[in-house]
């Protein structure tokens, strides 16, 4: 209990009661995703309400339909990886040219028709291989021209390690927030493992930065449960932002169907539970028993869940082991179970979802005939507001219940 | 008396000839129907090969080649396979009876046909990583580099040479030419010529619309007109050659292999409602009208008296054609049953020997049972034998016992597993099948491509446990050798689950494979425990802290919860 208290107090530092009041919605520029993917991720951000992705080249061609904003990636490096030379006023406005033009051929595509539209630029620890000042100029330069067209136009870093990969290199350059005004981030997102971003209190000394406008974008917990659980949950419990990212390909996954579908769901939680306006109050980390829990998420080891933001109420979960159980958001009973996609889409005709079948502990989902031919139970919804699971098959394989409020 | 001493004669030269006359001799006690259909058969082939290859073979030798796999060739490219002999079990297998197995990848059996809905990059890499050269064909596979070395196939092929689907809405609209309406009359089956259209039509598979409305189905080709038959398949071999042709363009090695059918009926594709049922299920003409036998308009003509016989007529004209573009052409059909849907029909028959080359080269059963090797009466006439059938069943994603028992009882017999169509219900990515599942598919056909001796098969049906000195099955774990490597490809599906190293093994590497089984990242690290055993952790520099296996007394273990019903590979090193 003193844990949990103590988390809550943790969690308020460096907030303002203003900080309950909060009003994201799903336009927000933090509702994206990150670098690291094809053009497969259109169908995955569709479902899930994700409205802006990071551009990777052909996306444009992958359009189909859903309105995207993107997010281009180091728009001062060629290719993704040669830096333009940026040493002199002359050379910045033309890498500003440059960039702005490879911008524009990104965002349309058959028939030259705009299809995507920027929403912004994504550095990857933007201060490497760089000399600071220059790179402090391009990207005040590069932000006042992307601003002619787009005047909300957002930058968010990706860093090893928001301290030492920007703060303390920005901060020996005197007057660098007065010189270089767009240069500085609106998001700064971790990428290695760990809380640092939480924990350094250097990051938020001089009040400049608060929880709201750092998160994680970290793929390195890929098979380890409890530390991607505990660094999940004090992202959320603070209020800081998540999205899925892997800027250098390490992970090898080539989409987001390649992703386990625990760590698709832990990289929406902190993302979802800003979007749902779950109060941070509300949001728990109980650090010996390794549960987080608010009205709209929940994780263990056993299981990840969380509610999707928006007027459909649906319920986004994985089972880590077997015998695993998950909590049900809170007022909430299950309509019908479904099985999703690795790219958490419904599937088409013959897959309809499960309907419950009331028992005596409660409502049982099967899996239905034209899938499996006994009908396996799948979870079990019982009084305590858990769904429990019913078999090994299912592990490490996302799901998604639409809810109704509890009568 | 002639006949037995040229294949003695013969046999000297040709190592299957004794075994050919064993089987021929084996024919006689099947009956004289199964042996007029061989006689005739081979006599056929033989007339085929003397013309075409413009050489003169002998009879027996021919029969020393043929009669080795009576309606299949040994490998995809038609040459015969030695060391057979008699198994224990009823059926001769032309194929080594057990203990000599000589597959190679380019059998016809090594096989995909789950390609529906599926991008053509993600089979071809799928199978690319499997090994896997025979493929149903996706279109645009002939631009693609991967499909260099395979074979397409087309499956349902007469579909693509009409417009099959009619929309009983947009007929009641009016939205349909008259050129449609009366090629649809003409060319296609008719339940009663004396309605008006629509309702003269006979009607095939219902797609699944919105509230199961009936209003949109697939309309049959009148097999019983050989005019309707010769223009279908003169589209189909079209069709072919131009894929054929297209991936010689683009430099790409992709062969003609020939075709494949779902559920199909020697009675036809027919779809309808009967005995007072609300919904349509695969029925025969004869349900519908009391005769197997569509009705005609006036003025066209039947050249067949029933629609099963023009049925054979297609397929048998349909292979002696598509010969042409590749002489071992292979038929594959997908029936749902494999005795009630297919086999029944076709043991009834007494005129087989009038349609060569009708019958199919293997047959994979859809539906979940093991009937495809346990059903008796499908080899009572040895027209199939247990090596020219497999289970293709995709209804078992999460019942890991019932796949067992289809993939054990598969590989056992030396049957073959793989998918076709979907792959699972709905399942338009080979990223969306479990895991457990691209691997256990497949068991039974690398079984088969490992030369894995049938006597090293053990399956315990009622426990469920398979083991192989190159695969393993269990309600926990799965695993299998990938043929011609020493790959050894498995799944974890409970905390339970344990891999043995295969004997005479060790292992070099262990890597993660993504959806498409490409091995990415690397290879994971291995630490020696003060037992020694060993655990297996991410190499990468942000991941070593994650152990993934642990490798103890011979067996891998899962080490974290994390990796439960992913798939990996084991690299294997052969110990000295």
């Amino acid at each position: 209990m003193k844990k949990i208290i103590f988390t809550l107090v943790l969690s308020l530092a460096g907030f303002s009661l203003f900080a309950e009041d909060f009003k994201y919605n799903n336009s927000d520029f933090r509702n994206f995703v990150g670098p690291g993917w094809n053009g497969s991720l259109i169908p995955y951000c569709s479902v899930l309400g994700i409205r802006a992705a990071t551009y990777s080249p052909g996306l444009q061609w992958a359009y189909k339909g859903a309105y995207m904003d993107f997010y281009y990636p180091d728009p001062d490096k060629i290719d993704g990886k040669k830096h333009v030379d940026i040493s002199s006023a002359e050379k910045i406005k033309s890498a500003v040219d440059s960039a702005m033009k490879r911008v524009s051929n990104a965002s349309k595509g058959e028939g030259k028709r705009e299809v995507l539209k920027l929403r912004g630029f994504i550095f990857y620890n933007p201060l490497s291989g760089v000399s600071l000042p220059d790179k402090l100029a391009f990207m005040d330069a590069l932000r006042k021209e992307a601003a002619k067209s787009n005047p909300d136009v957002k930058f968010i870093f990706i860093l090893d390690d928001i301290s030492k990969s920007w703060l303390a290199p920005v901060s020996e350059i005197k007057d660098a927030r007065a010189l270089y005004p767009g240069a500085f981030p609106d998001l700064m997102l971790q990428k290695s493992r760990g809380v640092a971003f939480l924990e350094n209190a250097e990051i938020y000394a001089d009040g400049t930065v608060k929880k709201s406008d750092v998160g994680r974008a970290c793929f390195e917990n890929l098979y380890d449960i409890a530390s991607e659980l505990r660094d999940t949950a004090l992202t959320a419990v603070n209020g800081s932002w998540s999205t899925y990212a892997d800027p250098k390909g390490e992970t090898g996954f080539y989409g987001p169907e390649a992703v386990p579908a625990r760590l698709k769901i832990s990289s929406l939680l902190p993302m979802w539970e800003n979007l749902n306006n779950t109060p941070l109050s509300e949001r728990v980390w109980d650090e010996e028993s390794k549960i987080y829990y608010s009205p709209t998420a929940y994780m263990s080891e056993e299981a990840f869940g969380v509610m999707s933001p928006g007027k459909n109420k649906k319920f986004y979960f994985v089972f880590n082991r077997p015998g695993a159980r998950v909590m049900l958001p809170k007022g909430y009973t299950v309509k019908f179970i479904n099985t999703i996609t690795a790219k958490f889409n419904l599937y088409p005709h013959v897959r309809r979802p499960f309907p419950p079948k009331h028992v005596a502990e409660g409502k049982m989902f099967n899996v239905h005939m034209w899938m499996s031919p006994k009908k396996p139970n799948l979870v079990l919804e019982r009084d305590d507001g858990f769904l429990y699971l019913q078999g090994d098959a299912y592990t490490n394989e996302a799901f998604m219940a639409e809810l109704e409020p509890k009568p | 008396m002639l006949r037995d001493l040229i294949l003695q004669g013969v046999g000297k030269f040709c190592g299957g000839v004794k075994v050919c006359s064993e089987l021929f001799i084996c024919r006689l006690k099947a009956g004289l129907r199964g042996i007029a259909h061989r006689v005739f058969a081979v006599r056929g082939r033989a007339l085929n090969i003397k013309l075409h290859r413009g050489c003169v073979l002998s009879y027996a030798a021919l029969l020393s080649v043929l009669c080795s796999a009576p309606e299949a060739s040994g490998n995809g490219n038609g040459a015969p396979v030695a060391g057979a002999k008699q198994s224990d079990s009823a059926e001769a297998r032309p194929n080594g009876g057990g203990e000599a197995l000589n597959y190679t990848l380019d059998d016809f059996r090594n096989y995909f046909g789950g390609s529906w809905g599926c991008s053509p990059n993600e089979v071809l890499t799928y199978c690319k990583n499997m090994n896997i050269r025979h493929i149903m064909y996706v279109s645009g596979m002939e631009n693609n580099r991967l499909a260099d070395g395979c074979w397409f196939y087309f499956e349902s092929p007469e579909y693509m040479t009409y417009n099959r689907i009619i929309d009983f809405d947009k007929v009641a609209e009016g939205k349909y030419s008259q050129s449609d309406i009366d090629k649809w009359q003409r060319d296609c089956a008719l339940l009663d010529a004396s309605k008006p259209f629509p309702k003269n039509l006979a009607t095939g598979w219902f797609f699944n619309t919105p509230k199961r409305s009936w209003k949109v189905c697939s309309l049959i080709l009148d097999f019983q007109q050989k005019r309707v038959v010769d223009n279908a398949i003169k589209v189909i071999t079209a069709r072919a050659k131009n894929v054929v042709d297209t991936a010689k363009k683009n430099s790409i090695g992709l062969k003609f292999g020939g075709y494949i059918w779902d559920v199909p009926q020697p009675t036809g594709d027919f779809y309808g409602f009967v005995n007072g049922s609300k919904y349509a299920k695969q029925v025969e003409l004869k349900d519908l009208r009391g005769v197997d036998s569509a009705d005609v308009l006036p003025g066209n003509v039947h050249d067949f008296p029933t629609f099963s016989e023009g049925m054979l007529y297609y397929y048998s004209k349909l292979r002696s054609e598509s010969k042409k573009i590749n002489p071992d052409v292979k038929f594959i059909i997908d029936p749902a049953y494999l005795w009630e849907h297919w086999q029944e029909h076709i043991d009834r028959r007494s005129d087989l020997d009038k349609f060569p080359g009708a019958l199919p080269d293997l047959i994979t059963e859809e539906f979940h049972t093991t009937n495809f090797v346990d059903d008796a009466r499908v080899f009572k006439s040895g027209l199939v034998k247990k090596d020219m059938v497999a289970t293709s069943t995709f209804h078992c994603w999460y019942d890991t016992d019932v796949e067992i028992l289809l993939i054990g009882a598969a590989a056992k017999e030396g049957a073959w597993s793989t998918f076709f169509g979907h792959t699972g219900p709905g399942c338009k990515s080979i990223a969306d099948i479990p895991a457990r599942m691209k691997i256990s598919r497949f068991i039974a056909t690398w079984e088969n491509l490992n030369n894995t001796p049938l006597s090293k098969r053990e399956f315990d049906r009622k426990n469920l446990v398979y083991s192989s000195p190159t695969a393993q099955m269990t309600l926990d774990a799965f695993g299998a050798m990938k043929p011609q490597t020493s790959d050894f490809f498995f799944c974890m599906v409970s905390p339970k689950g344990k891999i043995k190293i295969p004997d005479g093994y060790k292992i070099s590497k262990i890597k993660a494979l993504d959806p498409l089984f490409n091995k990415i990242r690397s290879p994971l690290k291995s630490r020696r425990n003060g037992d020694g055993s060993r655990t297996y952790c991410l190499n990468e520099k942000w991941g070593l802290q994650s152990r993934l296996f642990n490798l103890k007394d011979g067996y891998l273990e899962p080490a974290s919860d994390a990796v439960l019903n992913e798939a990996f590979v084991m690299e294997l090193k052969k110990l000295k």
